[in-house]
């Protein structure tokens, strides 16, 4: 279910009217939709191969395919929701390989089938993010529902680089609890919440560029705008920064207030990549954006690990 | 309301604009016809402030409203978030145009509206928080013929710099119209004057 979001707009991506329009035989693009879902899940795939044999990780795939694909629509389809119920019975079940391949392709191939039906039916709801408030809230809140509408890979990627920062905070505070911990803390969420800055400045700064010209004509100042940038990736940066640093704080005894250390890092960090990203936008090199990070990176690092 | 003089654009060694002159009184409507390409909707850009490096002098009465000829809105948000972003930005409530008929579309995506749609919402941008002058873009493509004359009536009464081809609508809403030729040189319009 990982890759969902990554594959979850794979029936509306741009092109897709038109090749409907060209009326490609059904049976046909519902297995190219299984096999393009399921080259999402080879990672996982291979992995459950290399453990308990090739049945195994084909049975597993098409269950994760059919899982992800009926749960775009499990509230809008009847095949959907049946398929969605079945594999996760199956899941929970745990039949042998052998006798799971079968059903499991069947679902997959449901599940895919009732996904390229339903898609680009009806209308998704999506909940109001952006209300009246001072222009930096505003522009904040719109590069944020940029992130959870439309990069929500990024988004996730962004929590898993926290969730690995800290899980290695518990273990070297498990090691030594009371040897500077939060000069620790600030060390090993130095580097995680670089990239996972960088991965949320893409979204934030692409948005923006494509307000500029309402930007410019209501004379927004340049303030506001790095301001807003840096909300934008502050809030998931605190959200995840400050969970982990809780997390890793009760797993190891050690003080909750390891958690400001966290938050702090992941704050202070976001704060230097907005400008940075905003900078980078303008520059005819992509890796100027990228040596920047790094760069950030390696001087927080070094800061962190001299105080 | 509006005065530039000697306003000249350049793009690389290409000159769109060179030295046009523009006044717009208070209670005009001044329309704006022309070629393809002839420099209307870069002038209107220049006006607007979408454009920031010209050569010239212009004076402006402040922040306007301004309905750009494509409504490139962010995809992603709410007809009702993007307004609500405008608002923000010119620190004024948005108003619900009923003559626009744009309520239906508030709680839908910008992506998922059709370029009528989108021009709707965008001119209810364009008039949020009453602008001293509205520029508005070939307003009328894609609208059909119910928000063509909303818009007419909308526009009465008010100053606004008008770019279009919609020769009906520009007899319309003008008070004055000027025409503008390739090369940017400036013939005069209906009072005989360079715009």
């Amino acid at each position: 279910m990982l890759a969902r979001s990554a594959t979850a707009d794979a029936f509306e991506a741009p092109g897709t009217r038109t090749l409907r329009s060209l009326r490609p035989p059904k049976t046909w693009m519902t297995l190219l939709m299984v096999s393009l879902l399921a080259f999402a899940q080879l990672p996982f795939a291979l992995l459950m191969a290399c453990g308990d044999g090739i049945m195994r990780g084909v049975s597993t795939t098409l269950l994760a395919v059919a899982l992800v694909a009926s749960s775009r629509d499990v509230l809008r389809s009847r095949y959907a929701l049946g398929a969605f119920t079945c594999a996760a019975m199956m899941v929970v079940l745990d039949p042998s390989p052998a006798l799971a391949v079968l059903p499991a392709a069947g679902l997959a191939l449901v599940a895919t089938g009732a996904a390229w039906r339903q898609a680009l039916e009806g209308r998704r709801a999506a909940v109001r993010i952006v209300r009246p408030s001072p222009p930096v809230v505003a522009l904040a809140l719109s590069y944020l529902a940029r992130m959870v509408r439309t990069a929500r890979g990024r988004v996730g990627a962004a929590a898993m680089m926290f969730a690995a920062a800290g899980a290695t905070l518990a273990l070297t505070l498990r090691n030594d609890p009371d040897a500077r911990p939060w000069q620790r803390a600030f060390v090993v969420f130095a580097l995680p919440s670089s990239i996972a800055s960088a991965l949320l400045a893409t979204p934030a700064v692409e948005t923006e560029a494509q307000l500029r010209p309402w930007l410019r004509q209501t004379r927004t100042s340049p303030f506001v705008l790095v301001a807003a940038v840096a909300l934008a990736l502050a809030t998931p940066s605190t959200a995840f920064a400050s969970t982990a640093g809780v997390i890793a704080a009760a797993a190891s005894h050690a003080t909750a207030s390891i958690a400001w250390a966290t938050t702090s890092a992941a704050v202070s960090i976001a704060c230097a990549v907005a400008p940075w990203a905003r900078f980078a936008a303008r520059s005819r090199r992509p890796s100027t954006f990228f040596l920047g990070v790094i760069g950030i990176a390696v001087l927080s690092t070094t800061l962190a690990a001299a105080c | 309301m509006l005065r530039a003089r000697g306003i000249s654009k350049w793009f690389g060694s290409h000159c769109v604009l060179d030295r046009v002159d523009l006044d717009v009184r208070s209670g005009e409507r001044v329309v704006i016809l022309g070629a393809n390409g002839c420099g209307k909707s870069t002038l209107l850009q220049i006006v607007a402030g979408v454009l920031e490096t010209y050569e010239g002098a212009m004076t402006l009465p402040g922040v306007l409203g301004y309905a750009p000829e494509k409504p490139d809105m962010p995809d992603h948000l709410l007809a009702r978030e993007w307004l609500d972003i405008v608002a923000s930005l010119k620190r004024a409530p948005w108003r619900s145009e009923q003559a626009f008929g744009v309520d239906a579309l508030l709680g839908r995506k910008i992506g998922a509206l059709s370029l009528g749609q989108r021009q709707r919402i965008s001119l209810v941008a364009a008039f949020t928080g009453n602008p001293p002058l509205i520029v508005l873009d070939e307003p009328t493509n894609a609208l059909d013929v119910e928000a063509c004359a909303a818009l007419a009536r909308r526009l009465d009464g008010a100053t606004a710099l008008i770019a279009t081809h919609d020769r009906a609508f520009a007899e319309r809403v003008q008070t004055r119209i000027v025409s503008m030729f390739t090369s940017s040189r400036v013939a005069s319009g209906r009072d005989a004057r360079r715009c």
